[in-house]
């Protein structure tokens, strides 16, 4: 087996051990959840509880939640806003770096910064 | 079990399920985004300098400070723990390769203000990889917390051990970043 390889199959067995905790944490995530719907079923419904949550003072109005929801919603604007941005300015200072520079080197990154899908 | 234990119950939940997407969504993105939009800038500051007539376009210095860059710009989103520690084990018994040594390229500048400014980008470079590999890894994050102040202390006692551990950390990472950059030539374009 050659070094790349071995390399390959030792960093992608890494990568599957990470994913399998990932994987494994939101597994446990969603069986406690299902443990304590089951626990409750027939009891009451699940459109009362919801309404309760979101009128109930000893929750904050679910004001928590919805704030991070909305700052999320506002991030995820923010970065597309970004990326069209840098997707933009990136033409213009590739074309004046080349006139003076013209055996520039590039940092191979697609046209928004990111990584090209399949690496690079 | 009551309405309100239920409630508690789910939000716990909900909120250890939202961490864990959010550490290992959008918070390794916006992190690799800000390594590389800092290694973009002192890539432009190295232009700069270079279109200022500082140094040539074509001097040796210049292309692998660049390539140095670049090379970090590519590896930023592949800069984990786990690739690192792959890169240790596939790679121990290695010689460390004098050519790629930023200290070797630099010794033989006669303008050593230039030559520091270099260092600078480079080492500059190295820390923010650095950084970063911590803050994207929930485990080296924790245990960085726990042993900072200790590894504080030790610093300020022996600064030559610490000294000589940075540059071989930053010798570690120069060299994953460096074999990231053709074993992906190698794996995927083949």
């Amino acid at each position: 087996m050659t070094d790349n390889a071995r390399l390959f199959l030792i960093s992608r067995g890494f990568e599957l051990l990470k994913e399998i905790i990932r994987a494994a944490i939101l597994i446990s995530g969603f069986y406690f959840a299902y443990l304590a719907i089951a626990e409750l079923a027939g009891k009451q419904t699940e459109a009362l509880l919801a309404f309760h949550y979101f009128i109930s003072r000893d929750n904050d109005y679910a004001l928590p939640w919805i704030i991070s929801f909305a700052s999320l919603l506002y991030a995820g604007m923010q970065r597309r806003l970004r990326l069209k941005k840098t997707q933009e300015m990136q033409g213009y200072i590739q074309e004046l770096e080349l006139k003076i520079d013209p055996n520039r080197t590039s940092s191979g990154l697609t046209t928004t910064g990111q990584t090209p899908a399949g690496g690079i | 079990m009551n309405a309100n234990e239920f409630v508690n119950q789910i939000e716990v939940i909900a909120s250890i399920m939202i961490f864990i997407w959010f550490f290992y969504g959008p918070w390794q993105s916006f992190v690799v985004d800000t390594v590389r939009q800092n290694l973009f800038e002192m890539r432009d500051k190295l232009f700069l300098m270079a279109a200022n007539g500082n140094v040539s376009f074509e001097s040796g210095e210049y292309k692998f400070v660049r390539e140095k860059l670049n090379m970090f710009i590519r590896y930023a989103h592949a800069a984990t723990w786990t690739h690192l520690l792959s890169i240790l084990i596939c790679d121990k018994n290695k010689a460390p390769d004098s050519s790629f040594d930023i200290e070797t390229v630099t010794s033989a500048m006669s303008d050593r203000i230039l030559a520091n400014a270099i260092k600078g980008f480079y080492r500059d470079a190295v820390v923010m990889i650095a950084v970063a590999l911590v803050v994207r890894s929930l485990f080296l994050l924790i245990a960085m917390m726990i042993t900072l102040p200790v590894t504080l202390v030790f610093s300020l006692f022996d600064a030559a051990r610490t000294k000589r551990f940075v540059s071989s950390s930053a010798r570690i990472l120069d060299r994953d970043a460096r074999l990231s950059d053709t074993t992906r030539f190698s794996i995927v374009r083949n």
